[in-house]
C-alpha cells in the first residue's frame, strides 16, 4: 500500500510485536483469575490488558502527530477535512491497537474454554472505544505540543488516566477510564449498562473533542472544548449512581428443570446439571430426613422469591462445592442491627451451623478440613449424635442469636441430650 | 545567560521542578494501582515515585527545543550549562529531603530524591542515542517496565526494578546513584567534545578530492 510516509517510519512498525507479546504474556499471568466457564468474565478480563495496548497506540499515534507538526500541515492548504487527515493518520495505529485487543481476548478465552456463547460485543465495542479515544488524544498532543513534550506526556498520562481511578473514591469516576470491568463478573453478573455506557461516552468525548478543536480556528477549538466538556459531564451523571463493581445482575433467563428439587441454572451450567441435581437431590433426602424445611426449588439467579434458595455456584463445581453452596444459602446470612452497636454474643453461630448442616447433608467430616475451623467440626460431630429432633432444636436454639443481640448461644449438645436441662 | 535560560523553557522547568516537589510532600502518599506480569494484583506504587518524571519531561523539552546548530556553534559550553541545572535539582531535592526526612515530614522523599536522580541519570545515558528529543521516554517507560516486570509474588519488588522499590530501600538507591553517576559522565563527555569542537579550527579540506557533501561543495547554478 502507498503511504504518504513509509512504513518503516511508522512506530507501529515495530510496536506491534512487541505490544503482542506483552498482551499474550499478562494474558497468560491473568487467565485463572477470571471467573472460569463464563465467556463474559473472561472477556472483562481483557480489559486488564488496555493498560498495555492503549497507552502505546496513544504513544504511537503522538508520534504521527508530531510528524505532522514538524511538516507543518496546519499552514498548508489541504482538500481533505483535519479530522480526516487525523483519522488517516491513525488508521494504522487503530489497527494495532485493534490487533491488540483481538490478542488480549483471545488470551483470556481459555478460561472459559468450552462456555456457550460469544465474547461480549459490548465489552469489546467500550474497549475499542477507550483506544480510539486515547489514540486521538495522543495524536492531538502530537499536533499540539513539541515532540519531547507529546510522546512521554501521551504516554505516561494514558497509564496514570488508566491507573488512577480504580484507587480513588468516590467510586463513580472508576466507570470512565475503561478499566473497570477487569474485576466483572460472577456468572449471575454482567457488565453493568450504565458503566458501559458511561465509560463510552467518555471515550467519544475525548475522541470528538481532539477531533473538532483540530481543525484549529479558534471557533473550532471552543466547539471541541464545549463538546468535551458536555459529553464529561453527560458521562460522569450516568456514571454517578454506580458503586465500586462494574457488575450488574445478569439479564436473561436461567433454565429450571428436574424435581425435587426444581434445578434453575444459567446455559454455562448446564453441562454439569446431571452432578447438581443429583448432589442436590441427595443433599435435600438427607436435610429433610433432619426435618429441615427447604424451598422446592433452587436457582442460580439471584431473585427475591421465597419459594426458591439462591445458591452461588460456579459453571462447573465439584459435588462438595455444590453442598456446601446450598448450606451457605441456607443459613441465614444476616448482622443484626444491634452487633453495630454493642456485643453479638451469636457472632460465631453461622459458621457451627454451617459445618453441622454440611455434615448433615451427606460431606464427610474429612471433606471440611479445609473450609471450617477444627473446632466447629467437633462440636459438629457431636451434635450428630444426638437424635434428629434434638438435632433440629439445636439448631434452632442457635439460629436466633444470629439475628437477636440479647439470646445467647447454647453450642454445647450436651444441653441437649436426653435427661439435660 | 539570558538566552540560554529562555531557549531551555527554564522558568517552566523551575516551577515544574517547584510543583512536583510540593506535590510529592503534600499527595506523594496517593497510591497508583499499577498492572504486573506477577499477575491480576496491581502493583501499588506511590505518587512521589512519579512525579520526578514531570521535571525531567519538562527539561529535556527545554534541551530539544534549542539543541542543534545554535548549540554546537555558541561560545558558551551549553552542555556543561545543561548538566549544571540536573545538578541544582538533584541538590536542591537532596537538601529539600535532608531537612525533612531528619524533622519527619516527608517519609517518602528517599524515594523521590532516587528517582529524581536515577530518571536523570539514565535520560542522560539514551540522550546520545536517541536524541534530546527522545531521551525524556527512557525514564518513563523505565518505570513502566519496572511495574509490569519487576514484581513477583507477594509483592517482592527485583533487584533491578529500582523506580519501584520501597522508598528507602538501599540498593535501588545505589543503582540511581550509578545511574547518575554513568548519566554525568556520558553528559561530560558530550561537555569535552563540544569545547574541542569549539577551541580547534576546522580541518582543512583535502586537496584534489572532491567533497562529498552537496552543501559543501561548489554549487552548480543550473541545479538550482
Amino acid at each position: 500500500m502507498r503511504t504518504l510516509y513509509s512504513w518503516r517510519t511508522r512506530a507501529e512498525t515495530y510496536a506491534t510485536v512487541p505490544m503482542l507479546a506483552l498482551v499474550l504474556l499478562q494474558g497468560a499471568a491473568v487467565v485463572d483469575t477470571a471467573t472460569p466457564g463464563y465467556r463474559t468474565a473472561a472477556t472483562a478480563k481483557a480489559d486488564l490488558m488496555l493498560f498495555i495496548v492503549v497507552p502505546l497506540c496513544a504513544a504511537c499515534a503522538a508520534w504521527e502527530g508530531a510528524r505532522h507538526r514538524i511538516g507543518r500541515i496546519d499552514t498548508l492548504t489541504i482538500a481533505r477535512r483535519s479530522w480526516q487527515v487525523a483519522l488517516i493518520a491513525v488508521a494504522p495505529t487503530l489497527v494495532m491497537g485493534l490487533l491488540g485487543i483481538a490478542a488480549a481476548v483471545a488470551a483470556t478465552a481459555p478460561a472459559a474454554a468450552g462456555a456457550p456463547g460469544l465474547p461480549d460485543p459490548w465489552l469489546i465495542a467500550v474497549y475499542l472505544l477507550v483506544l480510539a479515544g486515547h489514540t486521538i488524544v495522543g495524536y492531538g498532543l502530537g499536533r499540539w505540543l513539541s515532540p519531547a513534550l507529546a510522546l512521554p506526556i501521551s504516554l505516561a498520562g494514558s497509564y496514570v488516566w488508566l491507573a488512577y481511578p480504580a484507587a480513588i473514591e468516590p467510586f463513580w469516576i472508576r466507570h470512565l477510564n475503561g478499566l473497570s470491568f477487569e474485576g466483572c463478573c460472577a456468572i449471575d453478573q454482567s457488565p453493568s449498562p450504565r458503566a458501559l455506557l458511561a465509560t463510552a461516552l467518555f471515550a467519544v468525548a475525548l475522541g470528538a473533542g481532539v477531533l473538532i478543536a483540530l481543525a484549529g480556528t479558534r471557533r473550532m477549538r471552543a466547539g471541541g472544548a464545549a463538546t468535551l466538556a458536555v459529553l464529561l459531564v453527560v458521562a460522569a451523571t450516568v456514571a454517578l449512581p454506580l458503586g465500586p463493581s462494574a457488575g450488574a445482575p445478569r439479564t436473561g433467563a436461567v433454565r429450571c428443570d428436574g424435581s425435587r428439587p426444581v434445578l434453575c441454572l444459567w446455559p454455562e451450567q448446564e453441562g454439569s446439571r446431571s452432578l447438581i441435581h443429583a448432589a442436590l437431590t441427595s443433599a435435600y433426602a438427607r436435610l429433610v430426613d433432619v426435618g429441615m424445611p427447604l424451598p422446592a426449588v433452587v436457582t442460580t439467579k439471584d431473585a427475591e422469591t421465597p419459594d426458591a434458595i439462591f445458591v452461588v455456584l460456579a459453571a462447573r463445581p465439584q459435588r462438595r462445592g455444590v453442598v456446601l453452596s446450598l448450606v451457605a444459602s441456607a443459613v441465614p446470612d444476616t448482622v443484626p442491627d444491634c452487633a453495630t452497636r454493642g456485643e453479638w454474643p451469636g457472632a460465631n453461630n453461622r459458621g457451627a451451623l454451617m459445618v453441622w448442616m454440611a455434615l448433615a447433608a451427606g460431606v464427610p467430616t474429612s471433606d471440611l478440613g479445609d473450609v471450617a475451623p477444627p473446632e466447629f467440626i467437633d462440636l459438629a460431630s457431636r451434635v450428630r449424635q444426638l437424635t434428629n429432633e434434638q438435632q433440629l432444636a439445636w439448631y434452632h436454639a442457635n439460629l436466633a442469636p444470629l439475628k437477636d443481640c440479647s439470646v445467647q448461644p447454647q453450642l454445647d449438645p450436651s444441653a441437649f441430650q436426653d435427661g439435660a436441662g | 545567560m539570558i538566552w540560554w535560560w529562555r531557549t531551555r523553557a527554564l522558568t517552566a522547568v523551575s516551577i515544574a521542578f517547584l510543583a512536583s516537589l510540593v506535590a510529592g510532600m503534600v499527595v506523594g502518599g496517593e497510591v497508583l494501582p499499577l498492572p504486573s506480569m506477577a499477575g491480576s494484583l496491581l502493583v501499588p506504587v506511590v505518587f512521589a515515585l512519579l512525579l520526578p518524571l514531570v521535571p525531567i519531561i519538562l527539561l529535556w523539552y527545554g534541551v530539544d527545543r534549542s539543541s542543534g546548530d545554535l548549540d554546537a556553534t555558541a561560545v558558551r559550553a551549553m552542555a556543561a550549562r545543561d548538566l549544571s541545572v540536573a545538578a541544582t535539582m538533584m541538590l536542591a531535592t537532596a537538601a529539600t529531603v535532608g531537612v525533612t526526612s531528619a524533622a519527619g515530614w516527608w517519609d517518602l522523599g528517599p524515594g523521590y530524591l532516587r528517582n529524581l536522580i536515577g530518571c536523570l541519570g539514565l535520560a542522560q545515558i539514551v540522550a546520545p542515542l536517541t536524541g534530546s528529543r527522545f531521551a525524556a521516554i527512557a525514564p518513563v517507560a523505565a518505570v513502566i517496565i519496572s511495574a509490569l516486570f519487576g514484581t513477583g509474588n507477594g509483592g517482592l519488588v527485583r533487584w533491578w526494578a529500582w523506580p519501584i522499590a520501597d522508598a528507602r530501600a538501599h540498593l535501588a538507591f545505589i543503582e540511581a546513584l550509578l545511574l547518575m553517576v554513568l548519566g554525568g559522565a556520558v553528559a561530560l563527555c558530550g561537555v569535552g567534545r563540544t569545547r574541542r569542537r569549539r577551541l580547534l579550527p576546522p580541518p582543512p579540506p583535502r586537496e584534489g578530492k572532491r567533497s562529498h557533501s552537496g552543501h559543501l561543495g561548489p554549487v552548480s547554478h543550473e541545479k538550482l
